[in-house]
């Protein structure tokens, strides 16, 4: 085998080993296990970055086990997957230092960094998977290997959320296996192919819209969609660092992800058009996206707010996608890597918060800038970012998503957007707003022991260094090795667009 | 890129930034310097190339810097009045540390400003427009009174209602034009099929910054309670960026519009009028001015009317706008500035030197003979002609009634901002900037391209001087009469004037926004139930607050997103 074959496994079992590894750990070798987690993170995301040179260079990787004849375990790197990996490997290192500030001295973290690492094994794997049957093996196992984190704590309430999830993601599992198995039996054994596998398939049009319905249904409840979308707001239960995975780095982008592998490498961008099956996803991701920010409006708890934010903001990758125009799928797939920057910024300063001062809920959060000003500060440009204002990652999104909406002939998706912009004001606005400009309701309630730094420092600094990403993403746009000039990449390379 | 002539735009935008962040530090060095951040785009306006735009494909979406030969002029005063008034600020609030957080968001709002005037791509123009207006919320609350918070949060919800309309005007309008080079906006604009929308957005996005009713509301409300320097940079410079946003993606010249063109006429002699009459009735100096910016910003907006109905008029009426805008932020910002400096006038010398410098600057502003107000206004009437017939005729009196009603509220103003001689003796730091926004407006007439004989032609002209005499006559008579027992004319109209009736309106309905909705209603029903006579409303209304809660749950959030799934499909069916 030669190298390029062995990469792609290499970057999934560079995280799996280290995460078996520190399984047997003892809670207390925190040193030990520190080293072993991070040093398989680092030679993860050094072959990473070495595939990505590789991949921009337009070399190719592949890896290909016959498992039954006409079925494969195909892992295979292409611009799109190394974007969807490359942000999770980056955000995962991040992750790993933030969740080592919070769960110093808890319970169970060996538990919890070993099952944090395999769901990030998994979620590189659903990168990297080349056709349906391996994304889908990824896929649960992403899913098996996030429910004991989400039940980390265990509480009542978080076992009762553990439940509640496991019940969305299975169930969406077998009618995304259904599909898949659907899409076999029409189609024969397909891979993610550019331009669309079943070009020229004699498949009835019938059969194709229902395995359509039925792979984004089964995709759609990690995606979040409305109205599959009630596990997420529960699930925040899960610590802090998990949210920020769930929500940021692997489970609702996996989801939107996937969406994106069928939409544009499985049925193709110009026959899913034909087919129609476009146009109502496009509306469905619309109607999520209002529907996620007006229930933001009306939540008190910061992390719940979060939570309806990212149903909605998730669906701005997917109505870009399903929008089926050239700059507007480039804002989607630019989304899958700005929304992740962006919303794990915004949990990790819901986490110094709650951790340093045990406030939970925006009714409390009055001052807290006073005390915290760095965090709320990043908290701010996470909240900018997420309405879409220059110079922040989240307006390049938003740029490309609506003058792509004009091009493509649906003029309609821009009023979801103004329309979501001003939502998501009005609910991130009176939280900076309370937070820079009310009086604190009282003393402190401080959690922990004072240090030099407003919090603990491997809370503050992966919330700071993440944050300077948002307006540097939008600022530095046009450089290029941003992940809008990936997202471009992705769009002439990959799907043939003509982009001047 | 090397030269200074292309460094110079990004040293304008870079300078404010740096100083804004070193503002941060407990030094007092970075806001002592902060008005001079401004000098770089001054050094610009004088030195750039008219035409040669500087890019740098890596900086957001590939930001285009340079200047027209209107945007020159914008720039000119914009920078001006922001180094002045930044002068001014030092010596008006010290440096302690309110002052230094002051100086922070005063650079960061000076960037967005100096920035957008310089954009020449439309995401650039949108960062440093988002930039200024969200952070001149900082300068509104400044002071940190119930009444400040107030106003800054009118003005931050408008400013939010800009931006849901800004945004997808500047999305279709870069769609239709195939570019985001400003440049070529209009022609695009004028091209698309979906013109009739972008021209409402623009007028209603960018009418938020102007003033324009009725979206004026914030202006009565900002300038009294943002420090006076502060008022004067938003009244001068950062109004004129809404102006500008209007000169820049509206299809002017490209194609005629006259329904649109007799809406912004219509509508611009409203705020005309509208800003002289309720002005009169305010007691408040800083209030007045307020609304005579946005009378005055009606004046341009019937400029802009005239363009957008004939497209042989844009020449005439872009010339006309840019010299109003120039005059307008000169006098204006005099006028703020002068009424800091008459707070502190205590001698009989002083006195008379501010009352004076005042009766200057309200001479401009009314259009008094030899003034850049006169100038000003010829350019406007000389816009008109292209017109079809009634329109010219009608429109000079209008105009002419209009500096009537300018010159009496500038009246009302002297009477209320006249030196009592109460302060603490003139500082430097306050009535040098002011002299020197002095000379600005009393030198502005000499810049004319006119040959001098024109130019004393259009400032001379009896249509200049009689609206002033009638003015002055009319304001001598309500001094008389009224103001000078310090009595009011007419009804007690609060700030915000149209604001105060809406959010009574509202006021029952805010329930459903984010308190509690059945207590309201329940609220309802049982003063409702107090009277005999109302018992069935009362039953009726506890009928709807029972049935309230029980729906509550899914009944505002689901109605709202069926409805907007309705609003979707007969869209898509639409389209």
């Amino acid at each position: 085998m030669s190298l390029s074959a062995l990469l792609p496994v290499l970057v999934i079992l560079s995280s799996a080993v280290a995460s078996t590894l520190v399984f047997f750990m003892n809670d207390e070798w925190g040193r030990l296990r520190t080293t072993v987690y991070l040093g398989g993170e680092v030679i993860k995301l050094a072959l990473v970055l070495v595939m990505l040179r590789g991949i921009y260079l337009g070399e190719s990787y592949e890896t290909r086990i016959p498992l039954v004849p006409g079925v494969d375990f195909l892992l295979r790197a292409n611009p799109l997957a190394m974007l969807f990996l490359t942000l999770s490997a980056g955000l995962w290192l991040l992750t790993t230092l933030y969740s080592i500030g919070y769960l110093r001295n808890a319970p169970h973290r060996s538990r919890f960094f070993g099952f944090f690492g395999l769901s990030v094994s998994a979620t590189a794997g659903i990168a990297l998977a080349g056709n349906p049957l391996t994304f889908f093996i990824f896929y649960e196992i992403l899913t098996l290997a996030t429910y004991p984190l989400v039940v980390h704590r265990d509480t009542p309430e978080a076992l009762a959320a553990g439940y509640n999830y496991l019940a969305y993601t299975l169930a969406g599992g077998v009618v995304l296996l259904a599909g898949i198995v659907g899409l076999h039996a029409v189609a024969g054994p397909v891979e993610f192919v550019t331009g669309g596998a079943l070009e020229g398939t004699e498949a009835g049009r019938g059969a194709l819209i229902a395995v359509f319905a039925l792979l984004i249904a089964g995709l759609g409840v990690k995606t979040a969609l409305v109205p599959l979308h009630s596990w997420l707001p529960v699930a925040m239960v899960a610590p802090t660092p998990v949210s920020a995975l769930l929500h940021g780095v692997a489970v609702v982008k996996a989801g939107a992800f996937g969406v994106v592998r069928v939409v544009y490498e499985v049925f193709g961008i110009e026959f899913s058009r034909e087919l129609g099956v476009t146009l109502p996803l496009a509306l469905i991701a619309a109607a999520t996206i209002i529907y996620g920010s007006v229930r933001a409006l009306s939540q008190d708890e910061l992390k719940r707010m979060l939570a309806y934010s990212t149903v909605s903001q998730v669906s701005y990758i997917v109505l870009g996608v399903a929008l089926a125009g050239t700059l507007d799928s480039i804002g989607g797939i630019v989304h899958l890597v700005h929304q992740g920057i962006m919303k794990v910024t915004l949990f990790f300063c819901a986490g110094v918060v709650a951790e340093t001062l045990g406030i939970y809920r925006i009714s409390e959060m009055a001052g807290v800038a006073r005390r915290l000003p760095w965090t709320m500060a990043a908290f701010a440009v996470g909240a900018f970012g997420m309405m879409g204002l220059p110079p922040m990652a989240g307006f390049i999104s938003k740029w490309y998503l609506g003058v792509g909406a004009v091009d493509a002939g649906q003029p309609w998706a821009i009023a979801v957007l103004a329309t979501s912009t001003l939502l998501n004001a009005a609910y991130f606005l009176p939280v900076i707003y309370a937070a820079w400009l009310k009086k604190p309701l009282g003393e402190w309630k401080e959690k922990r022991a004072k240090t030099r730094f407003e919090a603990d420092w491997l809370l503050l600094f992966p919330t700071l260094v993440l944050a300077l990403f948002v307006p540097a993403a939008g600022l530095l746009a046009g450089l290029d090795f941003s992940p809008l000039a990936w997202a471009r990449l992705i769009a002439s390379r990959e799907w043939g667009y003509e982009i001047e | 890129m090397a030269d200074l002539q292309s460094l110079l735009p990004f040293l304008a935008i870079a300078l404010p930034l740096v100083l804004a962040a070193a503002t941060l530090m407990r030094s007092p060095l970075p806001a002592t310097l902060a008005p001079l951040a401004a000098l770089p785009a001054l050094a610009y306006t004088l030195l750039a190339p008219a035409g040669a735009n500087v890019e740098v494909p890596w900086l957001l979406l590939g930001m285009q810097l340079g200047l027209t030969e209107t945007t020159r002029i914008f720039l000119l005063f914009t920078a001006a009045l922001w180094l002045l008034a930044g002068l001014y600020a030092r010596s008006y609030l010290g440096a302690d540390a309110p002052a230094r957080r002051f100086f922070t968001f005063y650079l960061l709002t000076m960037c967005g400003n100096l920035g957008l005037v310089m954009a020449r791509d439309v995401a650039s123009f949108y960062l440093f427009f988002s930039l200024m207006g969200f952070a001149a919320y900082g300068l509104v609350v400044h002071d940190g009174t119930e009444k400040a918070r107030w106003a800054g949060k009118v003005y931050l919800i408008l400013v939010l209602v800009g931006e849901a309309m800004l945004l997808p005007a500047i999305l279709l309008a870069v769609a239709a034009a195939g570019t985001a080079d400003l440049a070529e906006i209009p022609a695009g604009v004028a091209a698309s099929a979906n013109r009739t929308l972008i021209v409402a957005l623009v007028l209603g996005g960018f009418g938020v910054k102007a003033g324009a009713l009725p979206l004026h509301v914030w202006l009565p409300l900002a300038h009294p309670a943002a420090p006076t320097p502060a008022s004067a940079v938003l009244s001068g410079a950062m109004i004129k960026a809404g102006l500008l946003g209007w000169l820049l993606f509206l299809p002017l010249g490209e194609i005629e519009l006259a329904g649109w063109g007799t809406l912004c006429v219509a509508g611009g002699l409203a705020a005309a009028f509208f800003g002289v009459l309720v002005g009169l009735t305010q007691e408040n100096p800083k209030t007045i001015l307020a609304y005579s910016s946005i009378s005055q910003m009606g004046f341009m907006t019937v400029g802009l009317g005239a363009a957008l109905a004939a497209p042989q008029a844009r020449p005439l009426a872009v010339a006309a706008i840019v010299l109003y805008a120039a005059h307008h932020a000169f006098a204006k910002g005099a006028l703020f500035l002068g009424l800091g400096v008459s707070e502190k006038a205590r001698s009989l010398w002083a006195r008379r030197l501010v009352v004076a410098g005042l009766l200057l600057a309200a001479l401009a502003l009314a259009g008094a003979p030899l003034t850049s107000g006169a100038a000003a206004k010829e350019y406007l009437k000389a816009a008109k002609e292209p017109l079809p017939a009634p329109w010219p005729d009608v429109l000079k009196l209008m105009l002419q009634i209009g500096a009537v009603g300018t010159t009496v509220l500038m009246g009302r103003f002297l009477v209320s901002a006249w030196p009592r001689g109460e302060g603490g003796g003139l500082k430097a730091g306050l009535w040098v900037p002011w002299s020197a926004l002095l000379v600005c407006v009393a030198a502005l007439v000499l810049t004319l391209p006119e040959s001098i004989a024109e130019t004393l032609g259009l400032v001379l002209s009896f249509d200049a001087l009689w609206p002033v005499v009638v003015g002055v006559l009319l304001a001598g008579v309500a001094w008389l009469a009224t103001w000078r027992r310090g009595a009011r004319l007419g009804p007690a109209i609060p700030e915000g004037d149209l604001l105060i009736p809406v959010l009574r309106a509202l006021d029952g309905l805010r329930g459903l926004w984010r308190g509690d909705p059945v207590s309201r209603w329940r609220d309802l029903a049982e003063r409702a139930a107090l009277s005999p006579a109302r018992l069935g409303l009362g039953y009726a209304l506890r009928g709807v607050a029972r049935l309230e809660s029980r729906l509550r749950y899914w009944a505002v959030t689901g109605a709202l997103f069926l409805s907007l799934v309705a609003l979707y499909v007969a869209l898509i069916a639409w389209t």
